[in-house]
């Protein structure tokens, strides 16, 4: 009896000790995940600048051909972007749960329209039909603007890559305090459960024989970064199949 | 003409940096390291700095505390350059005497309009 009282201490203490092992080895991985993902911005930030300084003719003149070929590279560069930092708050919130917004006045009509164009250039080789019903003026509210910008992103681009046929829809409001953005789009109906699961924190949803993640991780970080702004992301599919994302944020 | 230096180690972002600076008006002093960014910020008296925390020989912070407590120039305007997520550098800069920061990646409008506000608040006081 004494034998097996040992077996299972000594089992006990083995697992301890593994587990301690391999979560000092899952801390290390996260800071140097972070590390990196933090030594990326330097360089994608010399990147941005470049390219920006190249389209605004900071360094003089460009050929008409040419400043295409500039675009489509910021379109690249912001994409990045928003990958690195995908990745960078998703070890925050996950490895290190320190994620902190920082607040500012954000005028969301002009981010959304921000959003709408970085994603527009690929929308259009797509040859997608956009129908947006933004108005010029809405409400300001208190947010992050940099991740709020990033969760716009991420559900176009969720839209873009799920949709089947048909428009890809914006449309904004005002409404009850809060204001209400909606991306809608029609898309392959998704296998039972998936539709509630894309909003997790990492879930790559199925589209055809394909696994697709949105962006980055995914729409579950959008959801995680609008909760912390006191928001709400939902996604619903309408009788008609229509996919409704909507990011629901207070007003200031 | 309104004078900055731009304290970044990496060559690229510095060269943009200071091509966009320049373009919009001012002249632009560079430095590669902290120790050199004393030097130069002692000599040249820069209406503002852009500072990016992490360098080499001697960190951004410690450039920040050094300018802030020497009387000739702590009125300098320090925009600390800091990565996004890195919320206690932020905090650091400010304690050090920072007036504000950018977080990277930043944007050429942004950035230069972060700028003028620093240096529009300076005036105001």
């Amino acid at each position: 009896m004494s034998a097996f009282f040992l077996f299972v201490a000594g089992a006990a203490a083995g697992a301890s000790i593994c587990a301690c092992f391999l979560m000092r080895r899952g801390r290390l991985r996260g800071r140097m995940l972070s590390f990196v993902a933090h030594e990326l911005n330097t360089p994608i930030t010399g990147l941005n600048m470049t390219v920006l300084n190249f389209l605004s003719g900071v360094f003089g003149p460009m050929p008409k051909d040419q400043e295409e070929w500039m675009r489509m590279m910021r379109g690249q560069v912001q994409r990045l972007n928003s990958l690195v930092g995908d990745l960078r708050d998703f070890l925050h919130l996950e490895f290190h749960r320190d994620l902190h917004l920082r607040k500012e006045e954000v005028d969301l009509a002009q981010l959304l329209r921000e959003a709408l164009e970085a994603t527009r250039i690929g929308v259009s080789r797509d040859d997608v039909p956009l129908d947006v019903d933004v108005p010029e003026r809405l409400p300001r509210v208190s947010a992050d603007q940099e991740r709020i910008f990033r969760v716009f992103l991420a559900v176009l681009a969720h839209a873009r890559k799920f949709r089947r046929q048909g428009a890809l829809s914006l449309k904004a409001r005002a409404q009850d305090g809060a204001l209400r953005v909606t991306v809608g789009f029609a898309s392959m109906p998704p296998a039972p459960g998936q539709a509630e699961r894309s909003l997790e924190l990492f879930y790559p949803v199925s589209g055809n024989s394909q696994v697709l993640a949105s962006v980055g991780v995914g729409l579950g970080l959008g959801r995680a970064i609008v909760e912390m702004h006191g928001g709400s992301m939902s996604l619903s599919i309408e009788a008609d199949g229509r996919t409704l994302v909507e990011v629901c944020l207070p007003a200031k | 003409m309104r004078k900055v230096l731009v304290v970044e180690d990496d060559a690229m972002l510095a060269e943009s940096l200071q091509a966009l600076l320049k373009v919009k008006g001012y002249r632009v002093f560079f430095a590669a390291d902290g120790q050199s960014a004393i030097e130069t910020a002692r000599r040249e008296m820069p209406e503002i700095i852009l500072l990016d925390l992490l360098l080499p020989v001697l960190g951004g912070i410690d450039v920040c505390r050094i300018l802030k407590s020497e009387a000739k120039t702590s009125a300098i305007k320090i925009i600390a350059l800091t990565a996004l997520g890195r919320m206690g550098d932020v905090e650091t800069a400010f304690a050090a005497g920072a007036n504000d920061y950018v977080t990277k990646p930043y944007d050429n409008e942004r950035l230069i309009k972060k700028i003028e506000k620093v240096l529009a608040d300076g005036q105001q006081r």
